[in-house]
């Protein structure tokens, strides 16, 4: 354990530099600028929920755990420091669990907190927890699918981006089959399973489904990474 | 510790397998692994750390390492070789970071890819200069520690740090670092753990002279002490000092390998090719001709010849005295093929 707490706290600082957590408050407080106006244009809730839905599931909240999360490997594999971890006699599951659990700290107030805001914005505390649910699911998926996705290729930050908008934000939206294979399925689902509204999405998967999706998408993220790590060449 | 292992009978030039590294003339050229040695397998050592057989590594179609065997136990061994001669490959190959195309390394009898007790057992200061750029030397080293399981890691930190000859107390980044410094510091976190395998790819690089003469002592007693060191250098002068063991690895091959000095006379016994220039080179190669050791002459122009001699030394010896009894000026004498690049073919074709 002491070993993965150090390797973590090696992490963060090259995940989390100045530029991408400026850049990435920035696009939060826009957000919650945008509710706020919507809010005193005498927007329901309902069409809040919609918003932050909109906004924040689907670019917010995958918009940062991409760029915060294809680091946490990926910076250690193009900087070439990888190599420090992976020579010392360590399992490669920790190293993994090292990269997930930086991301983890660095995403957890970087998303949450502007989507709580967001959420209280709304003025509906049924409406807060739902978004803070999706933002939950959101967080836990695209950071174990962007940190996997770090160690494979360099280009990671724009592979994940055609993913995000081509994938998640189209082809899921227009396609039923396709929307189960899209994260975004399951934030929409646990915004409209906690806050009992309709949301974006008709006829939601089930709370359990989506708890079940959410738990094999980060166990498979995390076997494929450590797995990438014990075969990998490390420059 | 002494026990340093017997070095076998040498120096025993490695005769060049069929295949040459891979230069591939045609779209259609398909890379062929390195055929199966038909010798019989290498004998280990009672003390062997490292065993390496029939190693190769190819990219695409560039063969970089071919057929390498060795094996290796306590004290200090130079890989030497040119750039791009495959000495890196190697060196990342035994410690794991790359898969070997065809062969096995087995480090104290496991494949350090794959078994993690081994790795601790390793030290390795990679080429490239990458650290983790914000922290001081100290956290840096300490982590390594850390990972390595020791306990005091900071009081070993400073210890190790204190060998290298930084100041454990100094409170700058490691980005602020000369060279020199950084190649300190992979040093220091490659020792924290007491490594009984110990990898340094080309470390004397970017040091001072004195600094050098630090580092070449330290690797020195680190061989002296029992621990198995492996350094590559390109460098001639830097594996002389370190008085080790030479394995010469020239175009992915391992060319030679025995004691410095018995390498380095190999070396210099090879046929060696010299441009004289004078005021008469028609004139000075007929002298020349009437001595001994020339092997051929060539005159190139009025000025210049080439000659090629089995005895370098002495030409250059005689040379001078030669002309001025022939009462020809001489300009300049040259020699083609000193450098290490002409040395390492050189053992390669043998």
């Amino acid at each position: 354990m002491n070993t993965i707490v150090a390797m973590t706290r090696r992490i963060i600082p090259a995940v989390a530099t100045r530029g991408r957590i400026i850049a990435m408050l920035v696009i939060g407080a826009a957000g919650i600028v945008i509710g706020v106006v919507l809010r005193r244009a005498d927007a329901t809730a309902t069409d809040m929920t919609e918003f932050a839905a909109l906004f924040g599931l689907t670019i917010f909240v995958p918009l940062v755990a991409l760029v915060i999360s294809t680091a946490s490997l990926g910076s250690l594999v193009e900087d070439k420091t990888l190599v420090y971890f992976w020579l010392r006699p360590l399992g490669r599951w920790q190293i993994s669990a090292a990269s997930l659990l930086a991301g983890f700290a660095v995403l957890i107030p970087l998303i949450l907190i502007p989507m709580g805001i967001l959420g209280f914005v709304t003025g509906d505390a049924d409406a807060l927890q739902g978004i803070l649910a999706g933002s939950l699911v959101g967080l836990i998926a695209y950071t174990s699918v962007f940190t996997m996705l770090g160690l494979f290729t360099q280009r990671a930050l724009a592979w994940g981006l055609l993913y995000v908008l081509l994938w998640e934000g189209l082809v899921a939206g227009f396609s039923r089959s396709a929307g189960w294979l899209a994260i975004r399925t399951y934030t929409d689902g646990a915004l409209s399973r906690v806050s009992g509204s309709a949301g974006s999405i008709v006829d939601p998967p089930q709370s359990a489904t989506i708890l079940i999706v959410t738990a094999a998408v980060a166990a498979t993220c995390f076997l494929v990474t450590t797995w990438r790590l014990n075969t990998m060449t490390v420059d | 510790m002494t026990n340093v292992p017997t070095p076998p009978p040498i120096p025993s030039p490695i005769p060049p397998p069929p295949a040459q590294r891979a230069t591939p003339t045609t779209k259609e050229y398909v890379p062929q692994p390195p055929p199966p040695r038909p010798s019989a397998p290498r004998q280990r050592a009672e003390n062997e750390v490292l065993a390496v057989t029939n190693l190769s590594k190819w990219f695409g179609d560039v063969v970089a390492v071919s057929d390498i065997s060795f094996g290796l136990g306590p004290g200090v061994t130079a890989l030497l070789g040119p750039n791009g001669a495959g000495k890196s490959t190697t060196l990342r190959m035994i410690a794991g970071l790359e898969a070997p195309s065809q062969g096995t390394v087995e480090v104290f009898g496991a494949d350090p890819r794959k078994d993690k007790d081994v790795r601790g057992r390793i030290g390795i200061v990679p080429q490239q200069e990458s650290l983790f750029q914000e922290q001081r030397a100290i956290e840096f080293v300490a982590l390594a520690g850390v990972l390595n399981g020791l306990m005091d890691t900071t009081g070993r930190a400073r210890e190790v740090l204190d060998i290298v000859e930084l100041d454990p107390d100094d409170m700058r980044p490691i980005s602020s670092y000369s060279k020199g410094m950084r190649q300190r510091v992979k040093v220091a976190q490659a020792l924290i753990h007491k490594p009984e395998l110990l990898l340094l790819d080309e470390p004397l690089t970017g040091l001072d002279p004195r600094q050098r003469l630090h580092m070449t002592q330290l690797i020195r007693s680190l061989g002296e002490s029992g621990v198995c060191v492996v350094v590559s250098s390109h460098v001639l002068d830097e594996v002389e000092r370190l008085g080790s063991r030479v394995m010469v690895i020239a175009q992915g091959r391992l060319a030679a390998q025995g004691d410095f000095h018995e390498i380095r006379a190999l070396m210099d016994d090879r046929p060696h090719r010299i441009r004289v220039r004078s005021s008469n080179a028609r004139a000075l190669g007929g002298v020349l001709l009437t001595g001994s050791g020339i092997a051929g002459l060539t005159v190139v122009d009025g000025e210049s010849l080439i000659v090629d001699t089995d005895d370098a030394a002495t030409f250059r010896a005689s040379i001078a005295a030669v002309a001025r009894a022939a009462n020809i000026r001489l300009l300049e004498v040259q020699p083609l093929d000193d450098d290490l690049e002409s040395v390492f073919k050189y053992l390669v074709g043998r």
